[in-house]
């Protein structure tokens, strides 16, 4: 079980460090992108060009390190979410949206089925991360307590 | 370390790191969208050219069909062959050729730009600042 969550966590990891690459790779075109949307004045476009790649790329790398590893999933959790709102928002009101998920996508031909598929399944994904993540860290806690209750640590908890 | 502490650290992380983008990247974005790129125009400058200018659609023809600028006529790069003749044909030597696409940063207005004057050889070409969006906002604005 415990090779299954690490891959589920480099994969989900790897999702958004490359999502964040590309679009600090290329600014102007995720501006584009967020403009795309008609909902946020320009400057406030700009604030989240600069802030959004960098918060999938310390995410991405917070799900790796144990010490973070919660706050980095629900982060990205969130975000996911915010995206699929706005994503709904768009389709809701008909118009063509460069996605600008993962580099440039190209307006009039959004494919917003594929949109939320995709979502659908990075926050599935997202989900049982945290989900045996939870679960690891209350079994390690139940050994540890069981540890100062006995007093003597168990048969391969030090594994 | 609790819940709380992580997301301020982490928080705190992406704020650096987007300070440090916004100060040092290359392709730094302006803050404000009146200041204008190489070869741009301001709308309400392209606007006061009246009759003088040639609008160009640079965007897909689904979007295109969808809704445009009045008066403006449909050149991209995917049907440059297609569209070119009816392009040459509404052109005068004495117009100015106003290029938009979907908004300030989008490529497409500005690859079709170079198009033109490298192909056909113009000289007054112009890229509309803030592209369709600033269009929509302006049709916002007076309604």
């Amino acid at each position: 079980m415990r090779w299954i969550l690490w891959v589920l966590r480099w994969v989900g990891a790897g999702i958004f460090i490359y999502a964040g690459g590309i679009k600090l790779a290329d600014l102007p075109a995720f501006l584009s992108a967020i403009e795309s949307f008609r909902l946020f004045p320009y400057r406030f476009a700009v604030i989240s060009v600069y802030y959004v790649p960098w918060l999938e790329i310390l995410a991405g790398f917070a799900l790796l390190n144990p010490l973070f590893r919660r706050a980095g999933g629900i982060v990205l959790v969130a975000l996911v979410a915010v995206f699929v709102v706005l994503k709904l928002s768009a389709a809701a009101r008909g118009i063509d949206i460069q996605c600008g998920c993962f580099g440039v996508a190209r307006a009039g031909e959004s494919p917003y089925l594929w949109y939320f598929m995709r979502d659908a399944m990075i926050l599935l994904l997202l989900s049982l991360v945290l989900r045996f993540d939870v679960s690891e860290h209350e079994t390690r806690r139940g050994a540890q307590g069981k540890i100062v209750d006995s007093g003597t640590p168990l048969a391969g908890s030090a594994l | 370390m609790n819940l709380l502490r992580q997301l301020l650290g982490l928080c705190s992380g992406v704020v650096i790191f987007a300070a440090l983008t916004a100060a040092f990247h290359p392709q730094r974005l302006a803050w404000s969208e009146e200041v204008l790129g190489e070869g741009e125009v301001a709308l309400t400058e392209a606007l006061s050219w009246d009759a003088e200018a040639l609008w160009v659609d640079a965007r897909t023809r689904a979007q295109f069909e969808a809704d445009h600028i009045p008066g403006a006529l449909l050149l991209n790069e995917d049907e440059w062959e297609a569209l070119l003749p009816n392009f040459l044909v509404r052109w005068q030597p004495d117009m100015k050729v106003v290029v938009y696409c979907d908004s300030r940063q989008c490529g497409a207005s500005h690859a079709l730009a170079d198009l033109l004057r490298e192909s056909v050889g113009l000289e007054e070409v112009y890229i509309l600042n803030g592209g369709w969006k600033t269009w929509l906002e302006s049709q916002g604005d007076r309604e």
